[in-house]
Parts: C-alpha cells; structure tokens; sequence
C-alpha cells in the first residue's frame, strides 16, 4: 500500500490490497490542478500513473510531477505535506508550480483539440496551493475536498492574480477491486468562471491502477466535454 | 490519447487574463463549412437576422467548390494532391486514398507521429474541431455537434481574445446539415450561430469583436434520390470510354480510356486522361446520364500560341470554347458560339472574336447561372490550384450528383439532401458576412484574403506562409 490513509487498519500495508482486503483509495485527484486528497504516500514508496508520478518521504511529505504535462510543454512539480491526521481524516496541503511555456497551448498531440489558453509568445506561471482533506468514515466511501488558491503570474499582458476554487469527490469503494466517484468542482467562486462535474471508475489491483472518468466543464460560454484516463503503478 | 485529454483538462481549467488595453479590438473570423448564399437569403426573409450590423455578399468559389481544396485555394495553404481526398497521382499512375479507405480519412483524427494527416488549412483556424470523433459526430448527430461545436468555440474564443487580435474558428456542422437534413434547418442553424454571436457580444463588453464569417462553397438544397446518383464509371463504359484505374492499365488495350474520381457525393466529377484524349473524353462523357457540362483543355492553336484554350461540351456537342492569355489576364471568346444557351449574359460588340478583361467577364456574369464561368473552369483546369487537376471535368445538371460512394448494407439514401461542387450558382456561392468592411457585389473568393490583411496576417504569424496567389485573380474590387 503507498498511501497513508485515515483508516488505521490499511495503512503502511505492503503492495496491493491489505490482508483484510481493504481497497486502497485513490493516489490523487483525477482532474489536474483543482481536485487534490488529504493523502500522502508512505515513505519509499511511490506513485507512477500516466498523470502523476510521486514519491513519498518520512511519511509527511511527497513530491511530484504530472509527467503528460512534461510532455507538453509544461514542466511542472509539487510538493505535498500532511497537515494532521486523525483516525478518519487527513489534512495535507500541496503547493504546485506550472510552468506553461510559449506554445504549451497547442501542444496537443492531435489538433483536434484546442486550449483556450493565449500563450502564444509568452511563459505563464501557475501555483495552485490547495488544502485538502480526506474523510474516510467506512471502508467503503471517501470523501475527498479542497480548496485551491492558484497565483497566475506573467508578463503583461497577462493578468497577474489569484483564484479561488472548490473541488469534492466522493470515492465508493464498490467491489474487490472496483471503485466509483463523482467529482464536483467551481473555479472562480465569486468570480465565476466555470462548473466541473465529472463521474470516473478506477480498477485496482494489487500494484495496477487504472481510473477513466468523464467531465462537463460548464462555463457562461457554454460546455465542454472531456474523458480522462489514467493508468500506472502503485509502487 | 489520454495525454491529450489530460492536457485538455488542465489548460482549460486556467482562468487566465489579460489586459483589454493591449487589444481593445478582436477581429473573430468563422469559417462556415458550406454556408449558401441561399441560406442567407433565408435568413433575411425571417427578419431574426441584424443586417444593420453587417455587411453581406456572396462569394464565388473555386471550380470544383469542394470544401478541402476551397479552403486550401481560399487560404492560400499548399496545394492539396487535387480535388478532393482521393485523386490520381500522375508520378506513381495510381489512385491515392480509393474506396472506404480514403472516406475514411475525412473522420480519422489526426495524431501525431501516425500516418494520418489532415490539410494544411485547418491550422490557419484556432479552433476547428473539439475531440477525436467530432467529424463523425458532425455527420451522424447534427444539433448535438452544433451546440458542441459552438460551445467550444466561444469557450475557446473567450480565452484567447484575452490577448489576441485576430481570431479564427471552423465550423463543419452546418455543411453536413446540408448534405444530411434540410434547408429549413440549415437556416436555423445560421440563426443559432447569429444568436450565439450576439450573446458572446453582450457578456464582453471589456472589448470590441468584429465578426466575419466566410464559407467555401454553397448548398443547393436540391435532393438527389438513389436513382439520380450517377455511377460515372459505369456511365463511361455506357458512352464508350474504358474506365480504368491506372494509365497503364489503359494503355493495355486499343482505344479511350479514362479514371473518374468517384469519391464522395458531389455536383461534379473529375476524368483523367492521357491529354490527348481529353477534348474526345470530354465530348463522349457529356452524353452520360445526368450531365449539364463537361469541359477539358483544347490543344494550341498554331496561329496564337500563347492562347490556353478550353472547350465546354453539352450532349455530346462542343458547344463554346474560349482562349486565354495569361500575359494579359484576358480571355478571346468567339460570338458565334452558343453562350446564351449557357445562360452567361456576355455581349459582344460585333461578330468577331473579342477579347475581354477577367474583370469584365466577372462582373457580367456575377448573377447568371454558372457565376464567374470563365475563370473558375480555367483555373480548375490549371496546376496553380491543385498538384493533379483532372483533364476533363463535369458539372451535373441537377437533381442529379456523383453517387461518390456506395453504403454498406444498401441504404444508400443519405448524404442526398443538397450538394455542391458543380458548376450553378446554388452550390456555387458561399458567403462573406462581415462588420469590418464594405464588400463589393460578389466577391471572388481567390481573392478573400486581399479583403482582410488581418486574416492573412494571423495566418502567416500563426500557421503557414501563404502560397502564391492565383495568377489573375486579383482586381480592384
């Protein structure tokens, strides 16, 4: 198991399902930026997925980086550290930094699809700092919220500021190996600038993980649609 | 795949701004897939359409007003292969991209690092197309991709013109309306569209956008029913042309041979054949069932060598020929030929031959049947529009079209609701909408970009340098 969780009895387990067969929930919030846990991964542990890849120390920090923004043009890191935990619930807080060079808009691997993004000839540097909580009340639900405070910053004519958003999943621990979620997500907050709901399902076993998800982003411009996959290990 | 859609996620989730100073003005170009001059005409009769706010013209495409190589021509991208998808290579004497294969190539996505491509134009858009299936979805669910479409794209546009100056998105969905539903929701979906602009307007008003919407090619909305979905390979053989699939193989046998590109199901359709054949090909294919005109290159007169001459066939009778003189941008047309029965409003002083500026011939025949007749067919005939130009083409008199495909399983009845591609106005004329500037009565649209240097400035920064112009399109509007 890589994860600290809330509920003592899966914890610091070795890989894959604990003795028990509890269900180990999931290493990071699926859409990027704004969904986050209260989780940190054990010590000398990690986390490698298409999305994420993580590496746990002391068992109060992890560090890491979305290795599919790499790719594009986005080199990015974070560092998470536990707050507190209690025997249902953790608090951990986790800075980002993006760095979304010129022409990270249109890095896509097929044009089919587009940003909204203008950095054609300029960096933008983006640092969400979120705090967030995981309740694990029964082993077989979690709640995962968090707040997010991202600090956008570049050179003029980019807009230098800070915006607040929301995100909850709730994680039902389904079957052996199955789970659902829903997310629900607001960017903007006071000043609204989109809606994010989403549904996923994630298989795990043992060290395998793989979640795909759905998501509406809804903003006063209308809605976009957006699958999301994840696949790796829990190592 | 899933890195695209992580990307997706992430960059669209950053509520990034800018300063409206620094581009208090956006210039949004629309790219309409197949909006008709008719639609607009429509559009006018409901009175839901502001016509104070902008200025409106029809716009002649290219001969054959397919959607890939009018765009190309229209931007000034790199000369596709030839008309559409599928063409004949000369150099490899093969068919490119036949059969299912090559259809398939208008819904496979591009991805990088595999085989599969898309034209060079769609980079002049910022925004064409919104996930790997959106020109399925295009074509099987209309309203659905509408309203997906057009969220994307103001969604997209809100973002960028937080700093951009210029502005350009692609719409296929009103084109395969078109093709697939009818004209009544054609129209309303150009009302959408208008509607959907309006509300964009009134939640920006930190900045002025100036919308212009242009289009490739028009819609007829003349349905064909199976019965007059022509077949042309078979017809050749019918009128006594072989129809092959290689030169080589032609040259196997004694006697006419010609490929015809059957690829989707269009107005017109292209031959080719040796040169020689072409004037002979020409005149035997204008029998076939279903066609208005077929034309083809004529050889040199050895009085005027200088002059390119075409000649236009009809039930098997050459019924004109006009020369041209590319060192003048004039064409010599000759009075006695049949023009009038062509419906073109050209006047002639006395019974000679007379030479006419391309300018004039533009202007005398914006209105008439086949719209800037001399031009279009001259340059679908040249190399300068597309690598491999077919050496005969025809122009469907319709209801009847280019079967283009056969479906599956035998409903072959869809696609059929309205076409383009041949030589009449109705699938001819697509449009010019715009707030930034007066338009002439007609605008030709070879010359589109001479109209707004903010386009073909955004393009050149942005996506390609622009290929030549075509050589005596250009005039004083």
């Amino acid at each position: 198991m890589a994860l600290l969780t809330a509920t003592p009895d899966i914890q610091r387990s070795p890989l894959g399902a604990t003795e028990n067969d509890a269900f180990v929930l999931a290493p990071n919030g699926l859409y990027p930026l704004w969904e986050n846990n209260g989780l940190i991964i054990t010590h000398r542990h990690g986390v490698l997925t298409s999305s994420v890849a993580q590496f746990g120390i002391l068992d109060r920090i992890h560090i890491g980086t979305r290795p599919t923004s790499l790719a594009m043009r986005v080199p990015n890191m974070h560092l998470k550290a536990l707050i507190y935990r209690w025997p249902t619930v953790s608090l951990a807080s986790e800075l980002g930094v993006y760095i979304l060079l010129p022409g990270a808009k249109e890095s896509f691997f097929s044009p089919r699809y587009t940003s909204r993004l203008g950095n054609i000839d300029n960096t933008v540097t983006v640092l969400p700092l979120n705090v967030a909580v995981t309740w694990h009340p029964k082993p077989w639900v979690a709640l995962h919220a968090t707040l997010t405070c991202m600090t956008i910053l570049g050179d003029a004519p980019v807009k230098n500021e800070a915006v607040i958003g929301g995100f909850i999943a709730t994680e039902f621990l389904a079957w052996k190996y199955h789970a659902l979620s829903v997310h629900i997500g607001e960017i903007g907050m006071w000043n609204h600038d989109q809606w994010i709901v989403g549904g996923s399902y994630r298989f795990h076993y043992q060290w395998f993980d793989a979640r795909f998800g759905y998501f509406m982003r809804h903003s006063p411009e209308g809605l976009q649609t957006n699958p999301m996959f994840q696949v790796g290990l829990l190592l | 795949m899933a890195c695209d859609w992580d990307h997706f996620a992430l960059t669209n989730s950053i509520p990034l701004h800018g300063d409206p100073d620094a581009n208090p003005v956006v210039d949004v170009f629309i790219g309409v897939d197949g909006l008709s001059w008719n639609t607009i005409q429509d559009a006018l009769d409901t009175n839901e359409f502001d016509t104070t706010r902008y200025h409106a013209a029809p716009m002649v495409s290219m001969f054959p007003a397919t959607s890939d190589a009018s765009w190309t021509r229209l931007l000034r991208a790199s000369r596709p292969g030839s008309y559409e998808y599928e063409y004949y290579s000369p150099p490899e004497d093969k068919i490119i991209n036949q059969g299912y294969l090559g259809l398939l190539q208008h819904a496979l996505p591009p991805v990088d690092g595999l085989p599969i491509d898309e034209p060079e134009y769609y980079e002049a858009f910022d925004y064409h197309a919104n996930g790997y299936l959106s020109t399925v979805s295009s074509y099987q669910s209309n309203w659905m991709a509408l309203h997906d479409s057009l969220d994307n794209l103001f969604f997209n546009l809100s973002g960028r013109a937080e700093f951009a100056h210029t502005f350009t998105a692609y719409m296929l969905e009103l084109d395969a309306m078109g093709h697939m539903a009818n004209r009544a929701l054609v129209k309303k979906a150009f009302l959408l569209l208008m509607h959907r602009i309006e509300s964009f307007r009134a939640r920006h008003p930190e900045r002025t956008f100036r919308f212009t919407l242009i289009s490739d090619h028009g819609l007829d909305f003349i349905s064909a029913s199976v019965q007059e979905l022509i077949a042309f390979n078979e017809e050749l053989e019918r009128v006594g042309v072989r129809s092959v699939q290689s030169f080589a193989e032609g040259r196997k046998k004694p006697g006419l041979f010609a490929i015809p590109i059957v690829h989707t199901r269009v107005s017109y359709l292209s031959i080719n054949t040796p040169e020689e054949f072409a004037p002979n090909v020409a005149g035997l294919s204008s029998m076939a069932r279903g066609v208005d005109l077929t034309m083809a290159a004529l050889p040199n007169d050895p009085n005027e060598p200088d002059m390119k001459r075409i000649g236009i066939w009809r039930r098997g009778e050459r019924i004109a020929q006009f020369g041209y003189f590319s060192a003048t941008n004039t064409y010599r047309l000759d009075p006695d030929d049949r023009w009038s029965t062509l419906g073109l409003s050209v006047s002639f002083i006395d019974t000679t031959p007379q030479d006419f500026t391309d300018h004039e011939l533009f202007l005398a025949t914006i209105h008439d049947q086949y719209p800037d007749f001399f031009y279009r067919i001259r340059t679908a005939l040249g190399a300068e529009g597309v690598l491999y130009p077919g050496q005969v083409l025809v122009s469907f008199k319709r209801p009847y079209a280019s079967e283009g495909f056969k479906v599956l399983g035998g409903a072959n009845a869809i696609a059929t609701s309205g076409f383009h591609g041949g030589l009449d106005a109705g699938g001819s004329l697509g449009v010019v909408i715009t707030e930034i500037r007066d338009l002439p009565a007609m605008v030709r649209s070879d010359n589109l970009l001479g109209l707004f240097p903010t386009l073909a400035e955004h393009i050149e920064a942005h996506a390609y340098p622009l290929h030549a112009p075509m050589p005596g399109a250009a005039f004083i509007e």
